[in-house]
């Protein structure tokens, strides 16, 4: 039952720590990575509270999903394109390049790969705080996140392929292709409706909260399978908060999802994080993985930014989307994760990208905060 | 199986078996305990409840015994103390002399006989407290006498518990061994009635500075899993300690706001997934091959809780409807059972037989405790 007790110290950190930063005009996410770095040296995160921090990221993308609304979406759609289009190719670039000196060729690739996929659940947060998420920018920020995840994953399938068999396994590029495309034709064509049947059938169980519960397994279902088909589980997520916010029910969704979310799960996820930043690996990273990080950032706000210029944003926009588009947390967490797994990456790959979420993530939010200060 | 799919079953069958069930007029948390007997290791294997899912269903005992006390009234609360005292010590004795005799009867040795007695006497309320909600009369003087006595008969039980285990361990009871026990409890509750009640208050006070969305439910909810901690460090059950986190909590400004966070946490996840898991945990086979012994067995704890009780509410001046209904909400053993059981296979006093026969009678007792407690509450 130490778990309890840990849990209960993670919650009153997040809101404590949360609530200093705030005071002091930083962003409240930084408080809490940092809450959890600070309880990371006494106390050491366990598998279940991996998994609470999991059902957080999905909360918190599900949420995210269900107040943009889907008019923008297709309104954006072809700028946040550009975005993470541009974005991805100018971080694989970075990453590749500022990688070969310190690497082998293969390696390179993977380092290269790890960098693409942004995660925006933090930029997320902090827009919300600034309440800029729905606007224009912030709709483009998280519809080129969900682009920019799907190439991330491709990116890094084709490289797994590649160093495994010492060639590009051309029918698993196709096949994740083709499940992609039926994905988000599904959920964007045939999702909002079949929600709204779905919700009108489940509104006749009354029993208590009923309908959050519906919510929340449609939200684990397809997180399940965006997880199985090999694209990421927040994909799923997001997807499933974007139908469930184009129906009449939204509202009736959104509340309850946000006391369960905000209350327990997603406070928890980022005290995680912080706990699992490891001190000892920053100092052993060394120069490589400064490069390796300021690449990340540049590369981002170049890339992404440049690709919101084409887009036809103005400048301060465009610097604002690319400053957006600069954390990396989940997926690529999860991708080092499969990468290891697959034996390809050693330890030293951990550091070296662990180093570069930590200082995305931590300068992000007073970055976006900046960005947006300057009217 | 991956936890999120196993998870969404759950849910699933939750509100699916639960819906079922209230459609035939019995109680939610019926189907919702057969749901969970029917996905389980029992029948069609589906759900395990590892250790992931483990948490969540004891975080969702934990947030029902809260609410049951967020939901508690205070004034009514404190004029029960003396007759809950009264239910909870005959609810306790006329079991364990049911459990006891019956057992020699039967042939089993003395001790393992003073054990099966042992195991008896652990109601474990939070089945009732789920219906008492459903049923809207947590809010009554018979709500407030349930709850209140499981807390006594929690304590009650675990001087049984030790006072039984020292007994067959060392061959005798040390007298203050039991002492010691008791004044650790009894301190604790003082002091959480005492010092917490005011700490809290202004705790809770203090967290509406925080801006940050939710602060205020994410506060209680860490008071809550604070005191259920505390509650197993003192050896009593962390739901009695979140039970007592939940009275302390009513009696600050923002109860009503937290009833309502917390019905929305609690219900629309965590809940259901203890409720299933309920039934998902126990193996149906073993009540099935337990034999006649525990039929009598399970029959005599049922009939004993609601003497026993009964008799102690009777003797407070409660009308014979409401001691029925005291009785019949004290009837589920469950984990308290379970605990106990547990400990005494591994102490090597219950055989596997005798084991058995104590998770038949906690399996039934469950199962009779919603149709039972729906009957005696429509009774008017």
């Amino acid at each position: 039952m130490e778990t309890l007790l840990m849990i209960a110290m993670m919650l009153a950190t997040a809101k404590l720590l949360g609530w200093i930063f705030e005071k002091f005009g930083q962003p409240v996410v930084l408080g809490q990575i940092l809450g959890g770095l600070i309880i990371g040296i006494f106390a050491e995160s366990n598998e279940i509270i991996r998994e609470f921090a999991n059902l957080g990221v999905l909360l918190l993308l599900f949420l995210a999903g269900l107040e943009s609304d889907l008019g923008e979406f297709k309104r954006v759609g072809k700028p946040s394109m550009f975005v993470a289009g541009v974005g991805v190719a100018v971080a694989f670039a970075f990453g590749f390049l500022v990688s070969l000196p310190f690497v082998e060729f293969h390696e390179a690739l993977l380092y290269g790969a790890i960098m693409t996929p942004t995660s925006v659940s933090i930029t997320v947060r902090v827009l919300m705080e600034l309440r800029r998420l729905r606007t224009r920018e912030g709709t483009t920020i998280l519809a080129a996140a969900v682009v920019d995840d799907v190439l991330g994953i491709l990116i890094l399938t084709i490289v797994l392929s590649l160093l495994r068999e010492g060639s590009v396994h051309y029918d698993a590029i196709i096949e994740i292709l083709i499940e992609v495309a039926g994905f988000l034709a599904v959920f964007l064509y045939l999702g909002p409706v079949l929600a709204e049947k779905a919700f009108r059938k489940i509104s006749r169980i009354d029993l208590p909260e009923s309908t959050t519960t519906f919510a929340v397994i449609f939200l684990i279902l397809f997180a399940y399978l965006a997880e199985h088909l090999n694209l990421a589980s927040i994909l799923g997520a997001y997807m499933v908060g974007l139908t469930i916010g184009q129906t009449n029910y939204r509202k009736q969704v959104e509340n309850p999802v946000n006391t369960l979310g905000y209350s327990l799960f997603i406070p928890l996820f980022f005290v995680e994080v912080g706990m699992r930043i490891e001190l000892a690996y920053i100092l052993h990273a060394g120069l490589f993985a400064v490069i390796y990080a300021s690449a990340a950032i540049l590369s981002k706000v170049l890339g992404c930014g440049f690709g919101a210029y084409l887009g036809g944003f103005d400048l301060k926009a465009s610097l604002r989307i690319g400053v957006g588009m600069i954390p990396r947390l989940g997926v690529e967490l999860a991708m080092l994760a499969i990468a290891m797994a697959s034996g390809v990456v050693g330890a030293d790959a951990l550091t070296v990208a662990i180093f570069m979420v930590f200082v995305t993530t931590i300068i992000t939010p007073p970055l976006l905060k900046w960005v947006y200060s300057r009217q | 199986m991956d936890i999120f799919l196993e998870l969404a079953t759950i849910l699933i069958a939750a509100k699916g078996f639960g819906y079922l069930s209230s459609r035939f007029g019995l109680p939610a948390a019926l189907g919702q305990i057969v749901g969970g007997i029917i996905l389980g290791p029992s029948l069609l294997n589906l759900v395990t409840y590892g250790e992931g899912v483990r948490l969540l269903a004891d975080l969702g005992v934990i947030m029902l015994l809260f609410l049951a006390g967020l939901e508690t009234d205070i004034e009514e609360f404190k004029n029960v103390g003396f007759p809950s005292f009264i239910i909870a010590l005959l609810g306790v004795l006329v079991p364990f002399l049911f459990g006891y005799l019956i057992a020699i009867e039967w042939g089993y040795p003395q001790m393992q006989a003073l054990f099966l007695g042992g195991v008896m006497t652990a109601t474990s309320v939070s089945l009732t407290a789920n219906v008492l909600i459903e049923l809207k009369r947590l809010r009554t003087r018979v709500g407030a006498a349930i709850l209140a006595a499981a807390v006594v008969d929690d304590v009650l039980g675990i001087m049984i518990l030790t006072i039984l285990v020292a007994m067959n361990t060392k061959g005798s009871v040390y007298v203050e061994d039991i002492v010691i026990l008791v004044g650790e409890i009894v301190a604790f509750f003082a002091v959480s009635m005492l010092i917490g009640s005011r700490a809290i208050k202004e705790i809770l006070k203090g967290s509406h500075k925080i801006n940050l969305p939710e602060t205020v439910t994410t506060i209680a909810l860490a008071i809550m899993l604070i005191f259920a901690y505390l509650a197993e460090h003192f050896q009593i059950a962390a739901i009695t300690g979140a039970y007592l986190a939940g009275i302390l909590v009513a009696g600050s400004e923002d109860a009503k706001k937290i009833i309502d966070k917390i019905i929305t946490i609690g219900y629309s996840f965590f809940i259901p997934i203890f409720l299933v898991g309920v039934g998902a945990e126990t193996d149906a086979h073993v009540v099935i091959t337990a034999g006649s012994f525990a039929f009598l067995y399970s029959f005599l704890a049922i009939i004993g809780k609601i003497i026993g009780c009964g008799a102690g509410a009777l003797i407070s001046k409660f009308k014979p409807k409401e001691a029925l209904q005291i009785g019949v909400g004290m009837i589920p053993r469950m984990e308290v059972g379970l605990i106990m059981a547990n400990i005494g296979l591994a102490e090597g006093v219950l055989d596997r037989g005798a084991f058995s026969i104590s998770i038949a009678m906690v399996m039934i007792t469950t199962l009779v405790t919603p149709p039972l407690l729906k009957w005696a509450f429509a009774r008017e």
